[in-house]
């Protein structure tokens, strides 16, 4: 999603739509005109809780950075004095990799601050209009409240699917696995169709049917960023209808579906949902892309290669970014 | 705490794809709070006459 923003109002209300909730006592670096990411991080007041976020995200900023890449600082705090330390801080440490920072704000809940100039002003509700209407168009859900609305909408009423598990499995056993499969694609197909939500039995047959792994397999190789957020759609709906037995599938689908649709923080949310009394291999392979800051290109380069250039596609984007760093260009190993 | 993923057994070949293209990375210290990071998104600063000029 591309954002032309004007003005420092502009930019705090943007925030929100990016990240998908609004954030409060955090900071946020906002990528400016780059394949940087974006990032948010609960607002680190100590200096050891700043060492430990610079150490999360310098890997996945200096790995993209390019010559003359730059990010937006915002603090959003009540605390100024907080926020120019913090602010300052940052810029320091971005500045040591390569990265400008030519807008270092603050922003409480009515009013910006620019840390450089001092200039202030009112958070407008124009621009909170503008940024809504503009985000809506590029498909964006409406921002929840806070991060952990984020994670409650995940979590809904999954007795009604129960009550079909059992049917289900029974009716799935007396099937040829090729039916069941060519039975998940179409009704993927159908819902990407009319985005009309399944019925609690159609949920039941696609939750036992993408424990499969090919089947699975099948509807992930489905995804790409243009479809992403229709599969965010119907991953986000199963998850949260999903008794625990068959959720691990759709969560780990939804956190794949949100990174790919630029949705980190959803993305955690969804691998959160997945059960913990037992280990499911791509819940672990999608935090570990999240974790490091992957950008979903680098999947859809890959997926698109040959099988024997796969991976080799892949570490040529990450090794042509490296080239273009003006900073390090991969962090030492365990930072 | 480091961050240690472990390829644990991909059974098939999309696993395999994101576990070597995910695993080939340097390890991270996990964070104790939750770190958001979100790709795709691009922010351009315009000029304020630009206003008029958005696609």
């Amino acid at each position: 999603m591309t954002l032309s923003i004007h003005s420092p109002d502009e930019l705090i209300a943007a925030i929100p739509h990016l990240l998908g909730f609004k954030a409060e006592e955090s900071i946020v670096f906002v990528p400016l005109r780059a394949d940087l990411p974006l990032a948010r991080v609960d607002l680190p007041t100590t200096a050891s809780q700043r060492n430990e976020a610079w150490g999360a995200i310098r890997g996945a900023f200096s790995r993209y950075a390019q010559p003359g890449a730059s990010v937006a600082i915002v603090c959003m705090t009540h605390d100024q004095q907080a926020a120019d330390l913090i602010g300052h801080d940052y810029a320091v440490r971005l500045a040591s990799i390569g990265i400008d920072t030519p807008l270092k704000l603050s922003a409480d809940a009515t009013d910006w601050y620019d840390l450089d100039s001092g200039e202030s002003g009112v958070q407008s509700e124009g621009a909170r209009n503008r940024l809504a209407a503009t985000t809506v168009l590029a498909g964006r859900a409406h921002p929840v409240s806070d991060r952990d609305a984020l994670a409650t909408s995940l979590v809904g009423d999954r007795e009604p699917v129960a009550q079909f598990l059992l049917r289900t499995r029974d009716e799935s056993a007396q099937r040829s696995p090729g039916q069941d499969e060519q039975w998940a694609l179409g009704r993927l197909q159908q819902f990407q169709a009319d985005g009309v939500r399944l019925s609690d039995s159609d949920a039941a047959r696609l939750l036992v049917t993408v424990e499969s792994i090919p089947v699975r397999d099948e509807l992930w190789n489905d995804m790409r960023r243009d479809n992403a957020n229709s599969h965010v759609a119907l991953w986000t709906d199963l998850t949260r209808r999903a008794p625990d037995e068959v959720r691990a599938g759709p969560a780990s689908l939804l956190g794949f579906a949100a990174w790919q649709s630029g949705n980190g923080a959803m993305a955690w949310c969804a691998l959160d949902q997945v059960p913990k009394d037992k280990r499911y291999v791509l819940a672990d392979l999608v935090a570990a892309a999240i974790q490091t800051g992957m950008h979903p290109r680098e999947w859809e380069a890959v997926k698109a290669a040959p099988p024997q250039r796969e991976v080799e596609r892949g570490s040529d984007f990450i090794l042509g970014h490296a080239r273009a760093q003006t900073g390090p260009t991969r962090p030492a190993p365990g930072i | 705490m480091k961050f240690t993923y472990r390829p644990s057994r991909p059974s098939s070949r999309l696993e395999r794809l994101l576990g070597r293209l995910a695993g080939d990375r340097p390890q991270t210290p996990k964070p104790r709070f939750p770190i958001d990071l979100v790709c795709n998104a691009d922010v351009r600063i315009d000029p304020p006459h630009s206003r008029d000029d958005d696609s």
